[in-house]
């Protein structure tokens, strides 16, 4: 019942998709300005939101089930080319130690480059890397 | 610190962690140079706070985070700057009715487990109870060949019997919470009490053997022979649960992955279609920023 739903609904916004792609004349354009990379996706946010995973399957690289995947650390500001909507997008280190690579990002959005800033939160669930809650220094704390 | 305690100061420091992670890119937004900004704020891991989801949503629209947006807002103003929360509840409410489903699979799991558990300790008990009881009961009845009964023997083994049964009553309902003087485990309780039962089984039976005659022992071997294949054909038939339960726990674990896929890519549908139609509409509204 629920699937089908959805499946209606994806088919009601997909012919919508469609129907504006055939009436409006520029859209044709439009697309091929994405297709040249035009749409610039920033992910944000603190570490262990599921930034990269996000990105990922934004970007077609991995399928839905890499959710299942455990967390690990990004290191440095990834840039991925969208799959099948043109353009690429960008994800941020979210650890505190690496937020000074922040910066090259938001010098993309002072000079108007991005499209699209999605900020990832989770209500504070993040996961951590590798280590047992109990060796976490707010435990030991 | 409990497991507990450090789930709430763990989040809590987290979702501070969240706000700090903003202040930057706010006022980075704030003096953006494009016209027209689009911004999603995306609510991830919905199946852990799932349960309380309108503090969530509290949270996130009327909290600190709330006023960010809002003095972004208020800088760039509506046209320049739009803004969304993205929460996939209804796929995740249903998503919920599978965890709840996973659940009592489980806890069915756990139930048969220990009645498996409990059956061998039965059977145990019936077997051991029979064995030693006809090897008593057939020496007795060798000795009794040779020389009268002793009754006194007789008298003891139904004496011993007795405060074995009597002993056996109270272990029942010792307490099992740590902090009580006599408190033991269940498993440790159940097996004490098992021992119990199983030892005046032997002496009520070797009692009725030694005033009695083979006949008694006889009796005893095929009474031992009929609970045991009683026992076993209830194992067999709680093997056979547990394989359907297993089939089925394995099953709803396989639906569950592939409805959490199933979410993840209607949700990145919807993201891509969102995205595409906005900025086509940005870019038809705004034409000299794209040609």
């Amino acid at each position: 019942m629920f699937i089908e739903k959805v499946i209606w609904n994806i088919e009601t916004i997909v012919t919508a998709y469609e129907l504006s792609r055939r009436a409006v004349p520029g859209f044709q354009r439009i697309v091929k300005r994405f297709q040249n990379g035009k749409l610039k996706i920033a992910i944000f946010g603190a570490g262990g939101t599921g930034k990269t995973t996000l990105g990922n399957m934004l970007a077609g690289k991995a399928g839905a089930s890499s959710i299942l995947n455990p967390y690990q650390e990004s290191i440095s500001v990834d840039r991925i080319k969208l799959a099948d909507i043109p353009g690429s997008v960008i994800i941020v280190p979210g650890q505190e130690p690496r937020q000074n690579k922040w910066d090259e990002v938001f010098s993309e959005i002072i000079d108007g480059q991005i499209n699209l800033i999605i900020n990832v939160v989770s209500y504070g669930y993040h996961s951590f890397e590798g280590i047992s809650y109990q060796q976490h220094l707010l435990y030991q704390a | 610190m409990s497991e507990r305690n450090f789930a709430a100061a763990y989040t809590e420091n987290r979702r501070i962690r969240e706000i700090e992670a903003f202040r930057p890119l706010e006022s980075h937004i704030k003096i953006a140079k494009r016209e027209k900004i689009l911004m999603l704020t995306l609510v991830t891991k919905q199946d852990l706070w799932w349960q309380s989801r309108e503090q969530v949503k509290e949270h996130y629209q009327n909290g600190e985070y709330s006023q960010f947006i809002n003095n972004i807002l208020l800088k760039k103003g509506s046209d320049s700057f739009q803004h969304e929360y993205l929460y996939e509840t209804k796929e995740l409410h249903d998503a919920n009715a599978f965890i709840s489903l996973l659940k009592d699979c489980t806890k069915e799991k756990i139930r048969i487990t220990k009645e498996i558990r409990n059956s061998h300790y039965q059977l145990y008990t019936i077997l051991l109870t029979g064995l030693f009881t006809a090897i008593l009961s057939y020496n007795f009845y060798r000795s009794s060949l040779s020389r009268p009964i002793q009754l006194t023997s007789a008298h003891l083994l139904f004496s011993v019997a007795l405060v074995i049964l009597l002993f056996s009553f109270p272990l029942l309902y010792l307490p099992t919470k740590p902090k009580s003087f006599l408190a033991v485990s269940n498993h440790f309780r159940k097996r004490l009490v098992i021992f119990c039962w199983s030892v005046f089984g032997m002496c009520f039976l070797s009692f009725l053997t030694i005033l009695g005659s083979s006949m008694y022992a006889s009796m005893l071997i095929l009474i031992t022979f009929i609970l045991t294949f009683v026992f076993i054909r209830r194992l067999q038939n709680m093997y056979s649960e547990m394989k359907v339960i297993d089939y089925n726990l394995a099953k709803v674990i396989r639906s569950t992955s592939q409805f959490r896929e199933h979410i993840a890519s209607v949700f990145v549908t919807k993201i891509k279609l969102e995205v595409t139609l906005t900025t086509a509409e940005d870019a038809l509204e705004n034409p000299r920023l794209y040609f």
